[in-house]
């Protein structure tokens, strides 16, 4: 018995041959050592010191299962007992441990070891080291899945344009399946006026360049043109030669939608917020008139009826005004008195901006009226709205009862042409109004249509 | 005859308060006013029944552009003067030749453009 490397008892060969066979495992890349068949280490290798870090001298004698991780010995065990009734076991991948108690990943080919009679006398295993190949593995599992799993379309290309792969992504983006796409040529996706725009993406990918968040637009397979954002890098082999391009692609449409539409909202921030310049300039201007001085604060009561029509526009997407909710804001400080002394009576209706501020207009000035000089300015008038709608006609009324006597003003002030004038070109409607003695009547007719664009109400 | 030394204006505004004031200015400068339409039926409809020299287009009407009133206009030989709350490059093509007020702006300076469109 000694301590030589595959030596084995009653060995057959010459001397000679046996040094030679014995030269050969000691110097072998590959860790290889021998055990009798109930796992005593009979021989162990350079290499297998190498790898595992215990010398020839501490092993020999020792048991196999030193270097097997405890929760595996029973696994051992079984292979060891196939082995020693003559199987073999080629490349099994399984962990072993260091000297110093490390883990390592190894594949390991078993084989029996024979003697001249055809007994098994024994178990060689040839061990190699995979944690790097396990690693590289590994890391290359998690990069496809990282790939795989994207929500943005990645693909690589060869540098002629034929599609290598193609993930998941691109077949949501796309439509084309991966079956569909490789081998096909990239300018499948590209609209035939942006072809010329593959020429430039590989010439500058030749050139090791990328191609970093190109904005443009690509072909789905139902033939619809979508927005979007293309990165292109060039793949490189192990030499560093340039192989083909990889091309990372996100579906912009909806950013391009949102910018879109952000657009269009300034652009209308942009009118609106100077139509409503304009329109403080033709309450100014109305307001003094025939050289008139401005009356400040009712001209920023006035201001402040527009804002009170913004916030219930505003409440409705900007859409529409419901006429009940117009009557009460505008009634503004007097709206305590609905239900009382003011009688709020009408079938709801979807005004217009527009219709919303020719009204809102003058039941702020109706209501101003009545706080100064009508139904509102003593302590017992009262005041009906009522509006109704018959057919295609729109038909509301403002009258006041119990106020002081009533007489026509002696001047047409801003206030009276809006609650007429304004109403009626506004609303393609005839206006009354009537000073009557008990009280003044404000009588509005105008064609529905002009009012609302709500269909109920729109004319057949 | 003074009626028909005078010039005919046809307002086409949709907001009710900017167009009355217009068309109380556009009458304190001497002109007839046809009409304040907040829509394009409602000014196609007053040019069919009105005699108009002028017109004072807002280029923004809610819900609609007053582009077929300038086709309208243009093909009927009637100059018109555009105003708008949007900068010139949104408005439609039919405004490119006519003379463009940003608003708000002051009665004077439509007048006077709307002046410098008559024939002399």
């Amino acid at each position: 018995m000694h301590g030589m490397p595959g030596a084995s008892p009653a060995p057959r060969p010459a001397d000679d041959d046996t040094a030679y066979l014995a030269a050969i495992v000691a110097s072998a890349a590959d860790a290889i050592l021998s055990t009798t068949p109930d796992g005593v280490i009979r021989s162990w290798n350079a290499a297998c010191e190498r790898m595992l870090g215990f010398t020839a001298a501490e092993m020999i004698g020792r048991p196999i299962y030193d270097i097997i991780p405890p929760e595996l010995a029973e696994d051992a065990r079984a292979i060891r007992a196939r082995i020693g009734t003559g199987d073999s076991l080629e490349s099994f991948e399984t962990v072993r441990l260091t000297k110093q108690g490390r883990p390592i990943e190894v594949s390991i080919t078993f084989s029996p070891i024979r003697d001249a009679r055809d007994a098994i006398i024994g178990i060689s295993a040839i061990i190699r080291d995979v944690t790097v190949t396990k690693q590289a593995e590994r890391g290359a599992a998690m990069l496809a899945a990282i790939v795989a799993s994207s929500s943005d379309g990645v693909v690589s290309k060869t540098l002629d344009g034929t599609i290598t792969s193609w993930n998941k992504s691109a077949q949501r983006i796309f439509g084309f399946s991966e079956d569909e796409m490789i081998g096909r040529s990239i300018r499948t996706i590209i609209p035939p006026e942006r072809q010329v725009e593959e020429d430039r993406i590989l010439a500058t990918v030749v050139s090791g360049e990328i191609i970093d968040n190109f904005e443009t637009v690509r072909l789905r397979k139902d033939g619809a043109l979508i927005d979007v954002s293309v990165t292109v890098s060039p793949v490189r082999d192990s030499t560093g030669r340039i192989i083909g391009a990889s091309k990372i692609v996100r579906d912009i449409t909806d950013k391009r939608q949102t910018r879109e539409q952000l657009r269009t909202l300034l652009a209308e921030v942009n009118h609106r917020s100077k139509n409503l310049l304009s329109l403080v300039q033709a309450i100014a201007r109305q307001m003094t008139r025939h050289g008139r001085p401005l009356d400040l604060s009712r001209f920023l009561e006035r201001l402040q009826a527009i804002a009170s029509n913004q916030d219930l526009l505003i409440q409705n997407d900007w859409r529409f005004i419901p006429l009940d909710g117009l009557v009460r804001s505008q009634l503004g400080a007097f709206s305590d008195l609905i239900g009382n002394r003011i009688a709020v009576d009408g079938p709801q209706i979807e005004l217009t901006p527009e219709a919303a501020q020719s009204i809102g207009m003058a039941v702020h000035e109706l209501a101003t009226n009545a706080a100064k000089y009508g139904a509102l300015s003593n302590d017992d008038g009262r005041i009906t709205v009522r509006w109704t709608r018959i057919d295609d006609s729109f038909d509301m009324t403002w009258s006041e009862h119990g106020g002081p006597e009533v007489s026509p003003p002696e001047h047409i002030g801003f206030g009276s042409r809006v609650i007429a004038d304004m109403v009626r070109s506004g609303l393609d409607g005839t206006v009354e109004v009537q000073f009557l003695p008990t009280g003044l009547c404000w009588h509005l007719r105008c064609p529905l249509k002009r009012l609302s664009r709500d269909r109920a109400y729109a004319r057949r | 005859m003074r009626a028909a030394e005078q010039t005919h204006v046809l307002i086409v505004e949709d907001d009710p308060l900017i167009g009355f004031d217009l068309a109380v200015e556009l009458e304190a400068a001497g002109f007839v006013v046809i009409g304040v339409a907040p829509t394009v039926d409602k000014a196609l409809y007053l040019l069919e029944r009105h005699h108009c020299d002028l017109a004072v287009l807002d280029v923004n009407l809610g819900q609609e552009t007053s582009a077929p009133i300038a086709r309208a206009l243009i093909a009927a030989d009637v100059p018109f003067v555009a105003v708008t709350g949007y900068s010139v490059d949104q408005c439609p093509e039919e405004f490119a030749a006519a003379p463009l007020l940003s608003k708000p702006f002051q009665t004077s300076r439509l007048v006077a453009a709307l002046k410098r469109q008559l024939p002399r």
